[in-house]
């Protein structure tokens, strides 16, 4: 008897431990406030290295979360971004110059998202990286390329203080969480008509949390008001606390579920089929399949805040899902596939204004000054003091297993 | 009916037994006799297959039993009445009975068995509808010994069944024992009591350390110098 | 906070129970006969979820038909597990067996990322299970009722099986005292497989209630669940079947109040009150709510 407590006490501790860590996890990550005339990234580092000899290849580095629970969202987007490059060799390479393409896995883990940059930058010799959908990653990779000069461009991180935080080595290919959230609320005021809102918050994520506040500060300033916060942690299967507590309160007439892609479609089948009835709308996060668990009840007044949507019929969009789908198979996943395929467009775009002098340092100093380009997901501009492109969010339905396009909300 | 050739059981890197040999002819009552620790036990075990031997053979009527695993033993026939009774406390004296006939199906020798048992042990009769926990040690030795004789064995083990018990339990116990032993029953006995064991059995070996080192009729060595001395406490 | 809120609060916590309670007796059982936690216990209940939805998809069989198959693979999955990683380690030190249940778990849990991905699966019930029915002032699915039901079928055929049967008499001969269940003739290797193939069938049972009302299903769904029942074993005195179902609906219920009753922001550490309050129960009764006080004399 007295092992078996001994056994039990370890491993209850063990237990104890790691359900206070996960509950803690987003703790401390304050939503950081909303910059409103773009973030000024903090001088760093000048890596200026010797420039790439005639005819030698472009490293290119890539992170992204394809095992863990970020891969439905990252694995699109890493294979978008491989397309670009091979459409960007097929065509002759930047310069001269064919890109060399060396991508690792960060497993949804901010030390392996950090451990791959590292060894891009030491071991495989890459002079600019992108990749990664979620900000928290982005921290952690962004602090090592930032370290050694080397420029980083998100493909779909969106937790606007990211280049402040990292430095001025970070790009962002995303809109900021708080245009996306603001975009939300303003189109759930104005165009549903909503005047209460109810808030669930994944507390375990800053995305989550940060893209809530920002929701809950624009509604509140737009007049509206919220009736009941509560919360959730990544991965939780039973809602049914969340569901009832919010029908006892009383249907609000919006649900803004800032949880994470994996958690989107079981949050919308417990709340439908436990009877809440109200609108449900999220941001870029629920840009992934909401329809696995939920079935038709995805189908019932969902709405997403996303980049882009597969319905709007300009050439640009409509050739990046043919191409797509030619490459792959199957049509783009979600929008991060898009913002993986802008990202090395970004990148190519400042390596090409580099001329023949192509080092680290001369990339992240064009990248500043890239002006109008016309990508998948919105016109991108940088700016020395913005490092965060400003960016039109699309509004969109869950309508029959797919995101239909509604607006385009400033 | 029972030979064990050169027996040897380790546990670990320590031999417990250590190549013994001994027989237990039919309707004998034989004793196993040693001081704690001598290697009893495990030879008990040894025979009703509760742990793995090193080497050597155990041979039951003729068949090689060595290598059969506890449940066969018993269906042979070779029931052990195990040290510190192992009674099921939480049970009924009756459903301990009944445990005890696990193997045996006819329902009617189940009854005639219980019988059997409680006229052996009137005392068990009295209390078969108690739970065998609130048993007193010498109630809970009968209720083993009726339970072991739920299916009829052939070879009765018995591993120190005076051990707690009262000089006047350990009579009673013993008496009943003898008459089993008269009826047929052939009985294989371990004893650190090594008077009641001489007394009892017609044949007895000395264990000490893993080996026999004295063997012949209980009657001899009852008046042994060596058994006097190291297990009698000289004058009895 | 009104009383139909509370009422629906209870009633999840016993549909919540249920499942843990189908799980709780697995462990229950299991550590009764080897004194073995086996944490790969919650793995099968995964494992025959992942079986019912593969059978679904592959053959197109009907639900009941699957259900009866994928229970009978998780059986032999227990069967095999029991064979191959606890069956030669029974004389060994429980650590030793615990580490290899650990082991087990890990292994499941990885074999099942390899065939099916780490990635969520939906688990598609027919429609009828998923209606919410209005009862009164409350809303309750289909599937809840399934879940009662069968937790208490199984409960009670368990109890029979215990009770009347043969095998059922060998396993509380087995729990009580397995030296002396070996003397009296009982082959302990059919009782302890008996006993491994009763526990995964339920734990698949466990699984597709569970699956089913959340409809989906990941390679470690039954890691947090499996862990809670584990515990709701402790808390009814291991060993204990009666206890260890009691304990589940006490920790069902508990854990659907703590996420209902306290401020919202609380309502993510209702893991955390399972175990915290796992631990406070040991203090004061170490063996457990119902297990015997006596320190035993085994």
């Amino acid at each position: 008897m007295t092992k078996l407590t001994k056994i039990l006490a370890l491993v209850l501790a063990l237990v104890l431990a790691l359900s206070l860590a996960a509950c803690g996890a987003g703790g401390g990550n304050e939503p950081a406030p909303a910059p409103d005339d773009g973030s000024a990234p903090e001088q760093a580092a000048e890596n200026t290295g010797t420039p790439l000899a005639e005819g030698e290849d472009i490293v290119v580095g890539g992170i992204f979360n394809v095992t863990g629970f970020q891969s439905p969202i990252d694995a699109p987007a890493q294979q978008a971004f491989a397309l670009a490059i091979k459409q960007i060799n097929e065509n002759g390479g930047i310069n001269g110059h064919m890109l060399k393409y060396v991508t690792y896995d960060g497993q949804t883990d901010q030390t392996v998202c950090a451990n791959n940059a590292t060894q891009l930058i030491n071991t495989d010799g890459a002079i600019v990286i992108g990749g990664l959908s979620d900000s928290d990653y982005a921290y952690a990779a962004g602090a090592v390329a930032q370290a050694a000069g080397i420029p980083i461009v998100f493909s779909g991180a969106t937790t606007p203080d990211i280049p402040e935080v990292n430095g001025n080595c970070s790009f962002m290919t995303a809109f900021g969480d708080n245009v996306c959230a603001e975009a939300a609320a303003s189109y759930a005021y104005e165009e549903l008509g909503a005047r209460t809102a109810y808030v669930m918050i994944d507390n375990a994520m800053s995305y989550t949390t940060n893209l809530a506040q920002y929701f809950i500060d624009k509604f509140e300033e737009l007049g509206g008001e919220i009736v009941l916060t509560d919360y959730s942690t990544t991965g939780d299967l039973d809602y049914s606390a969340q569901v009832q507590r919010y029908l006892a309160n009383g249907e609000a007439d919006i649900m803004f579920m800032s949880t994470g892609p994996d958690d989107a479609s079981t949050v919308i089948q417990q709340f439908r089929q436990a009877g809440a009835t109200a609108p449900m709308m999220s941001g870029d996060g629920w840009d992934s399949d909401l329809w696995g668990v939920a079935g038709d009840l995805a189908n019932q007044d969902v709405y997403v805040a996303t980049h882009y949507a597969t319905s709007d019929d300009s050439p640009i969009v409509q050739n990046f899902i043919a191409d797509y789908t030619e490459e792959y198979g199957y049509p783009p996943e979600n929008a991060f596939a898009a913002l993986g395929y802008d990202c090395m467009m970004v990148i190519a775009k400042a390596i090409e204004m580099c001329g023949d002098d192509i080092t680290p340092a001369n990339i992240r100093d064009n990248l500043e000054h890239i002006q109008g380009l016309e990508c998948v997901t919105g016109t991108i501009s940088y700016t020395p003091d913005n490092h965060v492109p400003a960016k039109t969010v699309v509004i969109t339905q869950a309508v029959d297993g797919a995101l239909s396009f509604l607006k385009n909300q400033a | 009916m029972l030979e064990i050739r050169d027996l040897k059981v380790r546990y670990g890197g320590i031999t417990a037994v250590d190549g013994i040999s001994l027989t237990v002819n039919d309707h004998e009552a034989v004793s196993l006799i040693g001081a704690n620790g001598a290697g009893k036990t495990t030879t008990l075990h040894a025979i009703s297959s509760l742990l793995k031997i090193a080497s050597g053979k155990i041979f039951f009527d003729g068949v090689d039993i060595t290598s059969l695993p506890a449940d066969k033993i018993v269906q042979m026939g070779i029931v052990q009445v195990p040290e510190g009774r192992q009674v099921f406390t939480k049970l009924s004296v009756e459903d301990n009975l009944k445990m005890g006939a696990y193997l045996e199906r006819d329902k009617a020798k189940i009854k005639a068995n219980m019988e059997f048992g409680m006229n052996l042990f009137p005392i068990i009769r009295e209390r078969r509808k108690q739970t065998a926990g609130t048993l007193s040690g010498g109630e809970q030795q009968m209720l083993a010994i009726c339970r072991a004789l739920m299916t009829s064995p052939k070879l009765l083990l018995l591993d120190e069944p005076s051990m707690g018990l009262s000089p006047l339990m350990t009579q009673e116990v013993f008496k009943v024992l003898r008459t089993l032993n008269e009826q047929g029953t052939t009985i294989f006995l371990i004893e650190q009591n090594a008077y009641e064991a001489l007394e009892f059995t017609d044949r007895a070996y000395i264990m000490e350390s893993g080996r026999i080192t004295l063997e012949g009729r209980s009657a001899d060595l009852l008046n042994d110098e060596r058994v006097r001395d190291a297990y009698l406490g000289g004058d009895v | 906070m009104t009383l139909t809120y509370f009422l629906t609060m209870l009633i999840s916590g016993l549909r919540l129970g249920s499942v843990y309670a189908l799980i709780a007796v697995g462990y229950a059982m299991v550590y009764g006969i080897l004194r073995l936690i086996n944490f790969a216990h919650g793995d099968i209940m995964t494992l025959g979820v992942y079986f019912m939805i593969a059978l679904m998809i592959s053959l197109g069989l009907p639900f009941w038909a699957t259900m009866i198959i994928s229970v009978i693979l998780s059986i032999a999955v227990g069967l095999i597990m029991e064979r191959c990683a606890y069956r030669p380690l029974r004389s060994a030190a429980e650590e030793t067996v615990l580490i290899s249940s650990l082991a087990v778990s890990t292994i499941l849990q990885n074999l099942m990322t390899m065939i099916w991905t780490a990635q969520r699966m939906p688990v598609k019930l027919p429609a009828w299970l998923s209606v919410a029915n209005r009862i009164g002032p409350f809303t309750i699915k289909t599937i809840s009722f399934v879940t009662f039901g069968v937790t208490a079928a199984a409960l009670i055929i368990l109890t029979i099986i215990i009770r009347k049967t043969r095998i059922g008499v060998a396993m509380r001969a087995c729990s009580e005292n397995r030296k002396a269940a070996m003397l009296m003739g009982i082959n302990i290797n059919r009782v302890i497989m008996f006993t491994f193939a009763v526990g995964s069938a339920l734990a698949a049972l466990a699984g597709f209630m569970m699956s089913g009302d959340y409809g989906t299903v990941y390679p470690t769904l039954g890691f947090t669940p499996s862990l809670k029942a584990f515990c709701a074993a402790v808390i009814g005195g291991i060993g204990s079947l009666g206890g260890s179902v009691l304990g589940a609906f006490i920790i069902g219920i508990a854990e659907m109040l703590f996420a209902g009753l306290v401020p919202t922001n609380l309502t993510n550490y209702r893991d955390a009150f399972v175990f915290a309050a796992m631990i406070v129960i040991l203090l004061f009764r170490p063996n457990g709510i119902f297990g015997k006080q006596e320190g035993g004399r085994s």
